[in-house]
């Protein structure tokens, strides 16, 4: 295990390299000139020298990157043009936004993604099979600007079951003010026993998060059902089948958590992909996460804060799938033993 | 091995397959209406000007009616129409991502995959870099700092995509060059490039075209994606996802302009994903 | 009274018969062996007993104990599998399920047919100990183990369930040669001290020679011979067996397979 896993994080540090020169490449290919960008399109020539001196674009592009590594490593992720603010505090107030609303749409797709996938694979190639994979390639098909348009119409604006936007009432600030520790709203409210807060946002939250939960419930709904018909064909369902178990106990009791471990190393691809898709679902609920920041950072061309959403979601997802093969191990008992 | 299929092989499973077939027929028929939709969108446009820039502001926002069967939208252009030239807009950006970047995936993969040692190393430490960003993360980061354009859309989109295909084709070449017709053409002296060109592509490409299906969805939702945050096609060009993005304010009084671009979207993509799944479960057999 | 009965049986797929065993009996403390060659159907038959050969018209009759099979319904057909006739497979690891330590499928499997808690794990102790494992394996995974205590372990649940009969399937095909004769020996041994009966498909003559009280010889789904080994191995009437037999480099006289030893303390 050691070795396998220094082997392990070299790949990461490796990867999380390629990842900081290629957001670098990216932001330099700006048609345009930063600097103008920053001061204006009105400021005088001085000006103008005076921010190419700052963002030190008069230096030979290695030289450049040399300077990007040494600030982000040392914690200058640049400013931001539309905020003004360095873009890693923005970056630090936006992620645990984000972090609450994935997180609570990961846990709607696992929950409902893996007795889908088991239904399917019990009734495997009768009716609950058929609705369950027409419905989750219909949830990997809905374009989720427009579902989360759609349901904020439908359910927010219209029916008035759930409000329009926002990440919880912010009256409330007054009459029961939010202590932060985690800066997770929901789970700062829950141990802090913030009653109103709490209700309030997971109300907000229901929305959104079914929105975001539908790409990955599909997933995991396709993939639970795959993996779990592949270990119930294996010698040992057989062994156990021959043991007096019935179909669902086997597939529930024995062949799931083998079954799951494909599942799990699916869910860091997942992640990743479902905090960029809410990068369009925030906009929609304007939910104040890194998503609403991109968008944001977007509308006005805010290079530093791009690539700092880029490099901060980037690395995100290489330390979610390092955690994933290191979780593997507690799941799949042969993994542990490599 | 005595009898190894007895437990594995049920009654159901026929059906299965069947279903299965079923399955990819659906999805190649839902698509083919797509692209005769698109293909036909000129003569079949009950309006076809509506299409580019024409403006009625008297006819501004009607909601679905014999004359308009999807309504008008702001400026009184009919929505069917500007649905049915949007399809143009979609394939042409999914064909053109999908030609680009499964020839350079695949070109890069089948090289890594034969010649091993140092270059496949380097070809896959680049694809995990790549891989390292959700696509549409990638793209909109390209997206946002080139000028907004089907273009755009288009090359940002490649640049994500091609890692995929470079792995997949990378690992089934990688085991079609072990294989003994490739041997016995080595050691007849044939020279590599030829090796490659004749025996190791065309035998590692079916699950690449696989892959392509499945991933069209992928490759329309992106684009979509990109168009709807104003970094992808721009007036007056009929695109979904900027006719989504255009009537978004409007979708609690006129839910019709964002309804069916929306619609579109998702039944295009589901009949690519309808597709790929049949096919793949077809040739996974 | 036999503890399995097989008559008239025939296993169809679409036209084709690909097992017909006309007449099948194993007697407590007794060994049978299904002697053949790949797809000669004597797989199918052994599954068949258990109900477990799917995708297939079955007919004829085949009772275990009292049940009949064939009639039975799903739930009686389970509460049969494991407690009265168990299954032991080819590949020992396969088939034991890679996630699970032994001792946990060894618990389900006992609370599966009405076994639990104190009783359970003195069941399960009991049957390790008999298979002459020591009871610590009951704390590892299926890796952690070789195949022949894989093997060994399988035939321990058997004994824990309380299983009449051992169905076993090519058990020694996956071992090398020493670890091969352990497995057959521990068969024998419980076959001689407690009447295990056991139903042993294999196409190895030189095992089948060692264990088995009576054999039957099947080729292309039919039964070509059948008798006590003793007589079959000497005066084979069927030329096919004579081809099997002849195609056993040296079938050994009186091979009696050592015991493994007993595996203690750790």
């Amino acid at each position: 295990m050691p070795r396998y896993l220094i082997r392990r994080l070299g790949q990461a540090v490796l990867v999380v390299a390629g990842v900081i020169v290629l957001t670098f490449a990216i932001m330099r290919l700006v048609p345009g000139d930063p600097a103008v960008a920053y001061a204006g399109p009105k400021a005088t020539a001085a000006e103008l020298a005076d921010a190419r001196r700052r963002f030190g674009l008069d230096d030979p592009l290695p030289v450049q990157l040399w300077n990007y590594v040494r600030d982000l490593l040392g914690g200058d992720w640049g400013t931001s043009l539309h905020t003004r603010q360095p873009v890693r505090d923005d970056l630090f107030q936006a992620f645990p936004a984000s972090l609450e609303l994935v997180g609570a749409a990961l846990i709607i797709a696992l929950v409902a993604g893996i007795p889908l996938g088991i239904a399917a694979a019990r009734y495997k190639g009768r009716l609950p099979d058929l609705s369950v994979r027409l419905s989750s390639m219909l949830a990997v098909s809905v374009p989720v600007f427009w579902l989360a348009l759609a349901l904020q119409t439908v359910f927010a604006s219209g029916l008035g079951w759930f409000p329009v936007a926002g990440e919880y009432d912010a009256s409330l600030d007054r009459t029961s003010p939010l202590h932060l520790y985690t800066n997770i709203t929901a789970v700062d409210a829950l141990i802090t026993g913030n009653w109103p807060i709490l209700t309030s946002t997971l109300a907000h939250l229901v929305l959104p998060a079914l929105v975001i939960a539908a790409y990955p419930a599909g997933v995991v709904a396709q993939m639970t059902r795959a993996a779990l018909i592949e270990e119930s064909s294996r010698d040992h369902a057989r062994l156990e089948r021959a043991l007096g178990f019935g179909e669902t106990a086997v597939l529930t009791r024995f062949a799931l958590r083998p079954a799951l471990n494909p599942v799990l190393s699916l869910i860091a691809l997942v992640f990743a992909y479902s905090i960029v898709n809410g990068f369009l679902v925030e906009a929609v609920f304007n939910w104040p996460g890194l998503g609403r920041y991109a968008a944001d950072s977007i509308r006005s061309l805010d290079t530093p804060a791009i690539a700092g959403v880029t490099l901060l979601v980037a690395v995100l997802y290489v330390v979610a799938n390092l955690a994933v093969d290191l979780l593997q191990g507690v799941v799949d008992p042969r993994v542990r033993a490599r | 091995m005595t009898a190894p299929a007895l437990t594995t092989f049920r009654r159901t499973p026929l059906r299965h397959l069947a279903g299965v077939d079923r399955l990819a027929v659906a999805g190649g028929v839902l698509l083919g209406i797509v692209v005769l939709a698109a293909l036909l969108a000129p003569w079949i446009a009950p309006y076809p000007d509506d299409g580019g820039s024409a403006t009625h502001p008297l006819e501004a926002l009607l909601p679905p009616s014999g004359a308009h069967w999807f309504g008008t939208d702001q400026v009184g252009r009919d929505v069917l129409s500007r649905v049915l030239f949007g399809a143009r807009t979609s394939l042409l950006i999914a064909v053109a991502v999908l030609a680009i970047s499964g020839v350079a995936g695949v070109g890069l993969g089948v090289v890594a995959g034969y010649a091993g040692g140092w270059a496949r190393d380097v070809i896959m430490r680049v694809t995990d870099i790549f891989l390292a960003f959700p696509a549409l993360l990638l793209s909109l980061a390209l997206a946002v700092v080139l000028q907004p354009s089907v273009t755009t859309v288009i090359v940002a989109i490649a640049v994500t995509w091609w890692p995929w295909y470079a792995r997949l084709t990378a690992s089934v070449a990688a085991s079609v060059a072990t294989r003994g017709f490739v041997d016995s053409a080595r050691c007849l002296g044939v020279p590599a490039p030829l090796i490659v060109l004749r025996h190791v592509l065309p035998n590692s490409l079916t699950p690449v075209l696989v892959q392509l299906s499945l991933d069209g969805g992928g490759v329309i939702l992106t684009a979509a994606a990109l168009s709807y945050l104003g970094l992808g096609a721009h007036e007056p060009t009929s695109e979904w996802g900027l006719m989504v993005q255009q009537g978004q304010s409007l979708f609690t009084t006129d839910w019709w302009v964002v309804t069916f671009p929306g619609l579109a979207i998702l039944v295009t993509a589901f009949s690519f994903n309808v597709l790929g799944e049949g096919l793949r479960a077809r040739l996974s057999r | 009274m036999s503890l399995i009965s097989v008559r008239d049986l025939v296993v169809r797929i679409g036209d084709r018969v690909i097992a017909s065993v006309p007449e099948l009996d194993v007697a407590a403390g007794e060994c049978v062996a299904l002697v053949g060659e790949s797809g000669s159907g004597k797989t199918t038959t052994l599954l068949s007993t258990l109900g477990l050969v799917h995708g297939a018209d079955v007919s004829g009759r085949i009772t275990v104990g009292d049940v009949d099979v064939l009639t039975a319904s799903p739930a009686r057909l389970r509460e049969i599998r494991g407690s009265r006739a168990a299954l032991v497979m080819q590949s020992p690891q396969a088939a034991l399920n890679p996630t699970m330590r032994l001792g946990t499928l060894m618990r389900r499997a006992l609370a599966r047919h009405g076994v639990k808690g104190a009783d359970a794990r003195e069941r399960a102790e009991e049957g390790v100990r008999a298979v002459l494992l020591d009871p610590g394996i009951l704390r590892r995974y299926p890796h952690q183990v070789s195949g022949g205590q894989a093997q060994r372990f399988a035939i321990a649940l058997a004994l824990a369930l309380g299983a009449e009969v051992v169905l076993a399937d090519e058990p020694t095909s996956a071992l090398d040669v020493t670890v091969q004769a352990e497995v057959v020996a521990v068969l024998r041994r419980l076959r001689d001290e407690r009447g295990l009966a056991v139903l042993l498909v294999s196409h190895d003559l030189a095992l089948v020679s060692t264990i088995a009280d009576r054999v039957v010889v099947m080729r292309d789904g039919a039964v070509v011979e059948s008798g006590p080994a003793a007589e079959v191995f000497a005066r084979p009437s069927d030329p096919y067996t004579r081809e099997l037999i002849a195609a056993v480099p040296a079938l050994p006289e009186e091979a009696v397979p050592a015991l493994p030893e007993a595996e203690e303390g750790a």
